[in-house]
């Protein structure tokens, strides 16, 4: 059963990583290594910089995020991510199409409850 | 300064190079995520305050990052995102409103548009051409098709057109930007219409699309982002496509607004750099729009125009000018100006367009609508008077919705006069009134004012007379008017006259092709048709026929002349003068005279496009006498002196480039200059027609005027077609016209031949004497046409010494139309006494006369011969 609830979980947690991302990236820009210290800190995601960095990496190709590099006093130059417009419009999407998938899911736990 | 070891290098290389491949197949840019790693990793041993990295830190710091993780939707999850994706960026996911905007204004109004536009010409004809070329035509069907591509593509998942759809709607956005800006001045007056009328959607039609194109684009590039890798690629440089190709093709109009600028200039040196560059890129359409005006709404909505001419608009008469500098066509030799896209006409030209030339004193435009219905050309000669009568009544026909005015330069035979004028009103003939010249025309324009019925003849010059007739009705109205013409016959011998047809020379009206003027004269003696395209016939004995049919285009060439047989013995003919103040008669005789060749000949040779007839004009001069001292000039930008006629200036003349239409003027004055040192002379003025007077002829008037006994002009027009310098000479004794048969070097070859030692010609000459007594005199009796070429010789006399008056009140005693005198033919009694006119008595004008009496002058002639060979 551990082993069943363990899959799932992982295929829950890759299905939600592109959306953690993208709305890590709502409110502001943040650079890359702020961004994966915020996402490998959260809770229940268990994900790893060796994960992410490939994952910003496409979402950029896609056009979803922009990135830049800014030179730093504190160390290396600093790669900073922000949302594309397409981007904000995915995620749009994504929080519409989420909304709306955990909202049957609650009717249904309510059913399940009812009966 | 950290410092890494060697080995912690190595076995951070290492880890890039097991990590590669898994990050390649993820999709991700791998030299930027290993770049992001080392950066990542510099961060950590930063924070950690390493100063030297060993393989031990690179190895905690790698077990911590991890190993790439396959993204999630790369196995089976990647049809269903697609799925997922495509459901939320399919168009028709956007609700029913949305998709209707998205069709209707993406799709169906942009079609909508270009095919109105397209068959009607609706904004071209009210404002400017928004569809000059099918060019434009293709590029504006562009948009409804790239929307209606995108909206397939984005139905299909993004997959389809992966490769052009970001191009194609690039241009479509560039095209729809371009004529979202071209139709900014209408956007106002549409919305307004939308608010009050519920119509004016189409001049919004360009930024309404634009929008759906753009939103389109979006939902395209979301739905490929969200589905894969790949953007929508090529849009920016689609769009600068399409805009630089509406540039492109406006680049020629530009250019033509700018060039007429220019053209309208003050400085005469910027005029021709207007004129050269017209010459070289100018776009003739456009030109020839302007030379038939445009409305104040049109150029105030012409946002190009306004760019490049700084909202500075050309007045029609300019542009007429400036179209002859640059072409050396008269704007009206050519068909009306067409939108290049096969839509019928220039709606410029369209029934709700104000004739600018309506009463005025220039033929002007072709109207639309307007066509010569019928011709016919009656005539009679007097072979031995050498008098011919020709009747030309033409019908008008109006198929707009307007009223029009029917106008023409008609060249009359050579030493023509105008003796009849007739307008039918409610299908009875009106005969004109004959008085001074401003008289005339002062009543036709009031007339014309009243829209009531009037025609009106005045001289344009040597030779030729202009026709105004208003109005012809609207809707298939037909207007009939009849000119009576009076001319002597050229003489070829003693045995033999020639007559000429008159003919138009410039109109504003059409003669289709299949056109045919239906020519008929008759006299006494036996006539024979030049070049056989007449046929012959005799009805009875003692009277001659010849009739036929002759297109527009033949009318005044040599094979359409009739040529009059007579009897060579009679050298004397008169007539009696009725309308003098005493009975009196004139005379006239026929004799040979020897052609005096000029002393010095100064040949002015005019350089418009137009003169297309060099060569033969080189090889007719190596016919001129060498006795004649001559000199060869060209009315190029600048007159240009050649020089003496020699085999290089032949050959110089035959390689010279004629380019637009040149300002004549100057060398012709120069040319008197030269001639005038020398008596005897002439100047023989070789030109193209000369649609537009570029400049004040008063200067060459002045000379020719002031110098009667000066030297000539004699005018060698090479086609049929008006002659604004030849019009301002209009009554000028020095001024004569070389008659043509059509072919140049012929008749200048025939003209240089006649100055030889041994040249002659027959001529008459005509005097007037007191009838002292009734006694029958010597010679035949002609008609009363005779007094009239007399009274039209002795009115151009008066004239020429001033005595204007008595000229205008001769004219008006014999009925005839010269430089001093025209006639009009008005609808009413109340109208002449209005304006102080009267119609002469129908008694009084002449006519086609009936055979029995040609066979009673006839019977006379020959009776009097007889009794003249039988000697006393």
């Amino acid at each position: 059963m551990n082993d069943y609830f363990d899959n799932w979980t992982v295929q829950v947690r890759k299905g939600l990583l592109d959306l953690c991302v993208l709305s890590a990236l709502a409110e502001k820009e943040r650079y890359g290594y702020e961004l994966v210290k915020t996402l490998v800190d959260l809770p229940g995601l268990g994900v790893t910089e060796g994960t992410l960095y490939p994952l910003l990496s496409r979402l950029r190709v896609q056009g979803l995020v922009t990135a830049r590099l800014e030179e730093s006093p504190e160390g290396p130059a600093r790669k900073y991510y922000a949302l594309s417009s397409a981007g904000r419009e995915v995620l749009g999407l994504m929080q519409q199409y989420m909304d709306g998938l955990n909202q049957g899911a609650r009717i249904l736990r309510k059913r399940g409850a009812i009966a | 300064m950290r410092t890494w070891t060697a080995a912690a290098r190595e076995e951070l290389e290492q880890y890039f190079d097991r990590v590669r491949t898994a990050l390649e197949a993820s999709g991700a840019d791998v030299a930027e995520v290993i770049d992001d790693l080392r950066r990542h990793i510099e961060q950590e041993a930063a924070i950690s305050q390493l100063e030297v990295v060993t393989e031990q830190d690179v190895r905690r710091l790698l077990a911590r990052i991890g190993a790439p993780e396959p993204p999630a939707s790369e196995a089976s999850g990647r049809h269903e995102g697609r799925s997922s994706a495509l459901a939320t960026a399919d168009p028709r996911s956007r609700g029913p409103l949305a998709n209707a905007m998205a069709i209707g204004f993406g799709i169906v109004l942009p079609t909508i548009a270009l095919l109105i536009e397209w068959m009607t010409g609706m904004c071209a004809g009210a404002f400017f051409a928004p569809l000059p070329t099918l060019w434009h035509v293709a590029l504006v069907a562009m948009v409804p098709l790239t929307n209606g591509l995108l909206w397939r593509a984005l139905r299909q998942g993004g997959e389809a057109g992966r490769g052009w759809v970001g191009w194609a709607s690039g241009v479509a956005v560039g095209v729809e930007l371009y004529y979202a800006l071209l139709f900014l001045p209408l956007m106002l007056p549409g919305l307004l219409g939308i608010v009050f009328y519920g119509w004016g959607l189409l001049p919004l039609s360009p930024v309404l699309s634009m929008i759906v194109t753009l939103l389109l684009i979006r939902r395209l590039r979301v739905q490929r982002a969200a589905i894969g890798p790949g953007a929508v690629r090529g849009v920016w440089p689609g769009f600068a496509v399409g805009l630089a190709g509406l540039v492109f093709l406006e680049t020629p109009e530009a250019l033509t607004r700018y060039g007429l600028t220019l053209a309208t200039d003050d400085d005469p040196r910027t005029i021709r750099r207007g004129i050269q560059l017209l010459r070289d890129w100018g776009d003739r359409d456009v030109l020839l729009r302007d030379c038939y005006g445009r409305t104040r709404a049109a150029e105030n909505m012409d946002l190009v125009g306004w760019v490049v001419t700084g909202g500075r608009a050309t007045r029609p008469e300019k542009a007429r000018e400036i179209y002859y500098r640059v072409t050396g066509q008269p704007f009206n030799s050519v068909p009306a100006p067409k939108v290049r896209t096969g839509r019928a006409r220039w709606a410029g030209l369209d029934d709700w367009t104000w004739d600018f030339d309506q009463a005025g004193e220039e033929v002007g435009g072709r109207i639309k609508g307007l066509t010569l219905h019928s011709s016919r050309l009656d005539a009679v000669v007097e072979p031995d008077a050498a008098i011919a009568y020709c009747e030309w009544t033409m019908e008008f026909k109006n198929a707009s919705a307007r009223q029009r005015e029917a106008r023409a330069q008609i060249l009359l035979p050579p030493g023509g006069v105008v003796s009849r004028l007739t307008l039918w009103v409610n299908g009875e003939e009106r005969e004109a009134a004959f008085a001074g010249r401003g008289e005339v025309r002062e009543a036709y324009e009031k007339i014309v004012r009243q829209r009531r019925d009037p025609v009106l003849v005045t001289t344009a010059g040597p030779d030729r007379v202009l026709v105004q007739c208003f109005p012809v009705p609207p809707d298939g109205g037909i207007m009939k008017v009849r000119l009576g013409i009076t001319a002597p016959l050229e003489m070829k011998s003693a045995e033999t006259g020639l007559m000429r047809w008159p003919h138009a020379i410039e109109r504003n009206f059409t003669i289709h092709e299949t056109f045919r003027h239906q020519l008929w004269v008759e006299g006494p003696r036996p006539l024979t048709s030049s070049g056989g395209a007449l046929q012959t016939e005799q009805p009875r004995e003692g009277w001659h026929a010849i009739r036929g049919q002759a297109q527009e285009t033949d009318l005044w060439l040599a094979r359409n002349f009739v040529q009059v047989s007579r009897e060579g013995a009679v050298r004397e003919v008169w007539a009696r003068d009725t309308r003098g103040a005493t009975p009196d008669v004139v005379r006239r005789t026929l004799r040979a005279a020897a052609v005096r060749p000029p002393a010095r000949m100064v040949l002015v040779i005019d350089g418009s496009q137009g003169m297309d007839q060099m060569p033969a004009l080189a090889e007719a001069l190596a016919e001129l006498p060498s006795t004649v001292e001559a000199s060869v000039m060209i009315a190029g930008d600048e007159p240009v002196s050649v020089g003496a006629v020699s085999t290089d200036t032949r050959d110089r003349l035959a390689r010279w480039r004629v380019r637009g239409g040149q300002d004549n003027v100057p060398a012709l004055v120069e040319a008197w200059d030269v001639a005038v040192q020398r008596p005897d002379s002439l100047v023989v003025w070789i030109c193209a027609p000369v649609p537009v007077a570029l400049e004040s002829a008063e200067g060459l008037r002045q000379r020719y005027e002031r110098r009667p006994n000066g030297p000539r002009l004699m005018a060698v027009q090479t086609r049929v077609g008006p002659n604004r310098l030849l019009e301002a000479l209009d009554g000028v004794a020095a001024v004569q016209l070389l008659p043509r048969t059509g072919d140049l070097a012929a008749d200048l070859g025939a003209l240089f031949r006649s100055w030889t030692d041994t040249g002659s010609r027959w001529e008459w000459a005509q005097e007037r004497e007191i009838d002292v007594s009734a006694a029958p005199r010597e010679g035949a009796e002609a008609s009363s046409h005779l007094v009239r070429l007399w009274a039209k010789d002795e009115i151009r006399r008066l004239a020429a010494s001033r005595m204007t008056e008595a000229a205008v009140e001769m004219a008006g005693r014999y009925q005839l139309v010269t430089p001093v005198s025209g006639a009009v033919v008005l609808e009413t009694a109340q109208q002449y006494r209005d304006s102080g006119l009267e119609p002469v008595p129908p008694s009084t004008v002449p006519s086609i006369p009936e055979p029995s009496t040609w066979a009673l002058l006839a019977l006379g002639s020959g009776f009097l011969l007889f009794m003249r060979r039988r000697g006393p």
